[in-house]
């Protein structure tokens, strides 16, 4: 089966090096890195350990950046699974195996990590306490009940990317998705994945004070479509 | 006819005219310019006679004729605060997919080595 890792990327020259070698070391070859109109050397150094990159004029968010990444490994590469994995370090090449193993055996067309099901991730405890609450908000929202609803680490079979439409540019795509994976009747499992929380992925990620603000782009945006 | 009348209905005509002038340059809808064309005119006939704002009161319920000038008012811009949103967030997915698509092209013609 042709897998495809799709990371998108914003200014993450410092990081993106180190996770492409651990993808590859994990086995993972096939690797597009969709840098999201970085003004750094994202790109470049994306190039240099050979992986393929998607370069957007301007940043759009990560919501732009993976469709973007989708449509084009869908019309040059049409693989049959592509999975989605950041480009901060926080994610670990290890879990991709358990997750594209349920859509590989045909248990499922989506599957989504999820940093509470596993023991390893040592999460902070406001983020904890926010992920928790955007569970509960996904369940109202939504009404679907999954563990971990912002994890960027997931795997797509072609039926789910064929599928899915993402029309929000944000990190609020998230929230989108679950909604697609409902209106669409997708067969999703939730895998355990571990998250890890380095200063600089705590610093760089989603400040506490912006999930407010996230929820509310995503009602927007909904209301707006 | 006071001062301030005169300068309301003064600006009112102006503005009438700057829907008109606009939508004979077609950059305002025809649907655009008699929206506004409404708007300035119930400005303009409640400026020349104040006793209709009144009469809007006693018909609405409301305390004063000002009163129901600022609640209009304040119901309009809602409105117009709503459907900029709308456009503004139109505009906003055409840049998404503008760039998206100009990423895609730039890509194809210059395939990995």
């Amino acid at each position: 089966m042709l897998v495809y890792i799709l990371i998108p990327a914003f200014n993450e020259e410092s990081h993106l090096g180190a996770v492409i070698d651990g993808l590859r070391a994990a086995g993972w070859q096939r690797l597009l890195v969709v840098n999201d109109g970085s003004r750094d050397q994202t790109s470049a150094v994306a190039r240099a350990r050979g992986a393929e990159t998607l370069d957007l004029l301007i940043n759009r968010g990560q919501g732009a950046a993976l469709r973007a990444g989708m449509a084009y490994l869908k019309q040059q590469y049409d693989p049959d699974i592509i999975v989605t994995f950041d480009a901060d370090g926080q994610h670990d090449p290890a879990d991709i195996a358990n997750l594209v193993a349920p859509i590989q055996l045909g248990r499922a067309e989506i599957t989504l990590g999820s940093r509470f099901l596993s023991k390893r991730s040592d999460i902070p405890w406001p983020r904890y306490a926010l992920l928790k609450l955007g569970v509960f908000f996904t369940m109202i929202a939504s009404d679907i009940y999954l563990t971990d609803t912002h994890n960027g680490l997931r795997a797509l079979s072609r039926t789910a990317y064929q599928r899915i439409v993402l029309t929000q540019r944000g990190m609020e795509h998230a929230s989108e998705l679950i909604d697609e994976i409902k209106r669409r009747r997708l067969r999703v499992v939730e895998i355990p994945t571990t998250v890890y929380y380095s200063q600089y992925a705590r610093d760089k990620g989603q400040p506490s004070s912006g999930f407010a603000r996230l929820a509310l782009k995503y009602l927007l945006g909904k209301l707006a479509r | 006819m006071s001062l301030l009348t005169l300068l309301i209905l003064a600006f009112t005509l102006f503005a009438a005219s700057r829907a008109v002038l606009r939508w004979r340059d077609k950059e305002l809808a025809l649907s655009g310019m008699l929206f506004w064309l409404v708007i300035w005119t119930v400005v303009f006939v409640v400026a020349l006679f104040p006793s209709t704002s009144s009469q809007l009161a006693t018909l609405t319920g409301v305390g004063r004729g000002v009163d129901v000038a600022f609640f209009g008012a304040i119901v309009l811009l809602f409105y117009l605060i709503f459907r900029l949103y709308i456009k503004l967030d139109h505009v906003d997915r055409d840049v998404t997919e503008l760039v998206i698509k100009l990423a895609q092209e730039k890509a194809v013609k210059q395939p990995p080595s």
